[in-house]
C-alpha cells in the first residue's frame, strides 16, 4: 500500500493538475452557469483520455524498456531529466500549457488529456514507478492520481472563484517544486538500487 | 485543427527526448548470455594463472601484450589474492594441476613470512620490516580456501599463527593497523587502507569458519561494526559506500551469525553501489558512444570485484529475509557483469596473433596490459556469479579433492 500511494504521490505530481486549470478554464468557459455540466464532461473526458494512455505505458513498460534495452533503475534517471521541463515551465508560469494551445477542435484530448495530463513527465513517472514497482501497483496508483487530477478539474471553476487567479497560479508554482523533488527522489531512487 | 504552439511542443519534446535517450539513458548490454560460456571463461583465466606460474611459485605479475614483456614488479598481497583464488579453481573444478599451482604458491608465501612475537605475517622481502596487513588476511582466506577444498588441516597451525597478526593489528574501534613495525616493535599508527579492513574481516570470519570457540567472531563482529559504520568516513570515501567486495565476503559469511538491521542496510546500500557500476559498465558496452558517456572501461580486476562483491550480497540476500527483495535483481545484475567480463575476455583465436598467447589467452587487457589480480578476481567474480544464477547458496565446494 505504502508503494501504491508513493507512486500516486509521483504520478499526481507529474499531472500537475493546478497547472493546467487556466488551460482548461479556457478550454471551457464557464461564464453561465448552465456550463457546469459541460465543464464536468470536459474534466470527465480529459481524465478518461490521459488515464488510457496512462495505463497502456503500464502495460507497456517492461517491451518499451526492453525495446530501449534500458533497465529499470537506469531509466528513472531518465525519467527524472524528462520532468525537468515541466517542473521549469511550471515554476516560470505557474501553468503547464500556454491558453494559445486550447485552441483546438478537441480540447479535452489535445491538449488537455494529451500532453495536458498525460505529459511525457507524466509518461516518464509512470513507466519508472511501473519498472520499480510493479504494473499492478503502478497501475493503482495510476488510478488514484487522475481521480484527484480530474476532481481537481472539475473543481476549477470553483477554485477560480475562491481562490483567484493569483492563488492557483501560486499552486501551479508549487506544483513545480513538487515535480523537482519526485524527480530527484526517481534519481536517487535509481541510483541506490541494484 | 492543432494549434502551431502545440506542434512546436511536440518538436521540442521529441528533441529532448532524443537528447534524453542519448545522453542519459544510453542502451545497455549484458556481454555474452550463455553459462556455458560463462562457465569456459573462468577456466581459461585458471588456467592463465596456473599457466603463468614461475619456478619460485610466484605468478607473472604484469604483461604487455604489444611489447611481449613482463616487467620486475610484485606485490604479495595480491600473490595472496591470486592463491586464494587458485584454491577456489581447484576446489571448483576438481583440478589436481590447480591444486599443485596454489600449493606453489602457498609455498612462496610460506619462504616470504615474518615471524614475530606468536604471529606470522607475510611480507615481500623488500618490506620485510613492515609487513601489509591485507598480505597475511588473504593469506588466511587462501588457507581456508586449501582446507574447503580438501578437507586438509595440515597447515591448520599456519592458519591460526598468520590470523593471530590480524589481531594484533586490530584497534579497539574494530579497525586495524596497516603493518607492524617489527624494528621499533609497534604498529604503523599513521597509515591506512581501504581494502585491509574489509580482508581482515573475511579472513577473521573464516578463522571462526573453521576454528569455532576460539574467539575469531568476537573480532570479525568489531572488524564489521567498524567497516559499516566508520571505515567511509575515516577513508574520506567521497561517495560512500566504499566498493568493497571483501566485506561483501565478509557478510556473506557472517550472515549466519546474525547481522543486525544497521548492517543489513549497510549490505543494501552496497549491493546499490555495485549494481549502479554493473549497470554503468552495461551503458559502456550498450553503443559505440558508450565510453564516450561512461567513460573508459574498467580493468578486469575491477570489474571482477563488482561480481565478487554481488555475489556475495546475493549470499545474504539469500539467507536474510530482510534483504530478498533484491535477490532477483541481484542475480540479474551477476548475469549481466559475468557476460560483460566474458565478451572481453581474451580468447585463443584472438591469442594466435601474439607472440606469447600463453601469457594472453583467458586474460583481461587494459590498454595492452594484464595484471596477475586481473584474472583473479574476475575468476572469483564469474565462479560465484554463476553460483546465485544457479541457486547454490554455499560457497564452498560440493565435494573435497582426495
Amino acid at each position: 500500500m505504502t508503494e501504491i500511494l508513493r507512486a500516486a504521490v509521483g504520478i499526481f505530481a507529474t499531472l500537475a493538475p493546478f497547472g493546467l486549470v487556466p488551460a482548461f478554464l479556457a478550454a471551457s468557459p464557464d461564464d453561465h452557469e448552465g456550463d457546469a455540466a459541460r465543464t464536468g464532461l470536459t474534466a470527465f473526458a480529459a481524465a478518461g483520455a490521459a488515464l488510457a494512455v496512462l495505463l497502456t505505458a503500464v502495460v507497456l513498460t517492461d517491451p518499451f524498456l526492453g525495446l530501449l534495452d534500458v533497465s529499470g533503475e537506469n531509466f528513472q534517471a531518465g525519467a527524472a531529466v524528462i520532468m525537468a521541463p515541466l517542473a521549469v515551465r511550471l515554476l516560470w508560469s505557474g501553468r503547464s500549457l500556454g491558453l494559445s494551445e486550447v485552441a483546438t477542435g478537441r480540447p479535452w484530448l489535445l491538449p488537455l488529456a494529451v500532453p495536458g495530463l498525460a505529459s511525457p513527465a507524466a509518461l516518464g513517472a509512470v513507466v519508472a514507478y511501473s519498472g520499480r514497482y510493479g504494473e499492478a501497483d503502478a497501475a493503482a496508483a495510476v488510478a488514484i492520481a487522475i481521480l484527484a487530477a480530474g476532481a481537481l478539474l472539475c473543481a476549477g471553476v470553483f477554485l477560480r472563484r475562491a481562490l483567484g487567479g493569483l492563488a492557483i497560479g501560486v499552486l501551479g508554482r508549487l506544483s513545480g517544486a513538487l515535480i523537482v523533488a519526485v524527480a530527484v527522489e526517481l534519481a536517487v531512487d535509481g541510483v541506490r538500487s541494484v | 485543427m492543432i494549434a502551431r504552439g502545440t506542434l512546436l511542443s511536440f518538436a521540442l519534446w521529441i528533441v529532448f527526448l532524443a537528447f534524453v535517450r542519448v545522453a542519459v539513458i544510453p542502451p545497455e548490454s549484458c556481454g555474452i548470455e550463455s553459462e556455458e560460456r560463462i562457465a569456459e571463461a573462468a577456466e581459461a583465466a585458471a588456467a592463465w594463472m596456473t599457466r603463468n606460474q614461475n619456478a619460485d611459485g610466484s605468478y607473472v605479475y604484469l604483461y604487455y601484450n604489444e611489447s611481449d614483456s613482463a616487467p620486475a614488479a610484485y606485490n604479495e598481497v595480491r600473490h595472496a589474492g591470486v592463491t586464494m583464488s587458485l584454491y577456489q579453481a581447484a576446489g571448483r573444478l576438481g583440478d589436481r594441476e590447480t591444486l599443485a599451482a596454489a600449493d606453489d604458491g602457498l609455498a612462496w608465501m610460506e619462504a616470504n613470512l615474518v615471524r614475530h612475537d606468536d604471529w606470522a605475517a607475510l611480507s615481500a622481502s623488500f618490506r620485510a620490516n613492515r609487513p601489509p596487513l591485507g598480505a597475511s588476511a588473504l593469506m588466511v582466506v587462501s588457507l581456508a580456501e586449501r582446507r574447503l577444498a580438501t578437507a586438509d588441516t595440515q597447515y591448520d597451525g599456519l592458519m591460526r599463527e598468520v590470523g593471530r597478526y590480524l589481531t594484533a593489528l586490530q584497534r579497539d574501534d574494530g579497525g586495524f593497523h596497516v603493518a607492524w613495525q617489527i624494528d621499533v616493535d609497534a604498529p604503523d599508527t599513521a597509515g591506512t587502507s581501504r581494502f585491509y579492513p574489509g580482508e581482515a574481516l573475511w579472513a577473521l570470519a573464516l578463522l571462526h569458519e573453521a576454528f569455532p570457540g576460539e574467539g575469531w567472531d568476537s573480532h570479525a563482529r568489531d572488524a564489521l561494526s567498524f567497516i559499516t559504520t566508520m571505515r567511509d568516513d575515516v577513508e574520506d570515501v567521497d561517495f560512500p559506500p566504499l566498493a568493497d567486495q571483501w566485506a561483501a565476503y565478509g557478510l556473506a559469511e557472517m550472515v549466519e551469525w546474525g547481522l543486525t538491521d544497521q548492517q543489513i542496510d549497510y549490505a543494501r546500500d552496497l549491493a546499490g553501489r555495485f549494481g549502479l557500476l554493473v549497470r554503468t559498465a552495461s551503458q559502456r558496452e550498450g553503443s559505440w558512444y558508450g565510453s564516450l558517456l561512461r567513460g573508459e572501461d574498467a580493468r578486469g580486476s575491477g570489474v571482477g570485484t563488482w561480481a565478487e562483491g554481488l555475489a556475495g550480497l546475493w549470499r545474504v540476500a539469500a539467507q536474510d529475509e530482510r534483504l530478498a527483495d533484491i535477490k532477483d535483481k541481484t542475480e540479474e545484475r551477476l548475469h549481466c557483469i559475468a557476460g560483460i567480463l566474458t565478451d572481453r575476455q581474451t580468447d585463443a583465436e584472438e591469442a594466435a596473433d601474439y607472440a606469447s598467447p600463453g601469457l594472453v589467452e583467458g586474460a583481461w587487457f587494459h590498454d595492452g596490459e594484464t595484471r596477475m589480480d586481473d584474472q583473479q578476481h574476475a575468476f572469483s567474480g564469474i565462479t560465484y556469479a554463476l553460483d546465485a544464477l544457479a541457486e547454490h547458496k554455499m560457497r564452498e565446494p560440493e565435494e573435497t579433492l582426495e
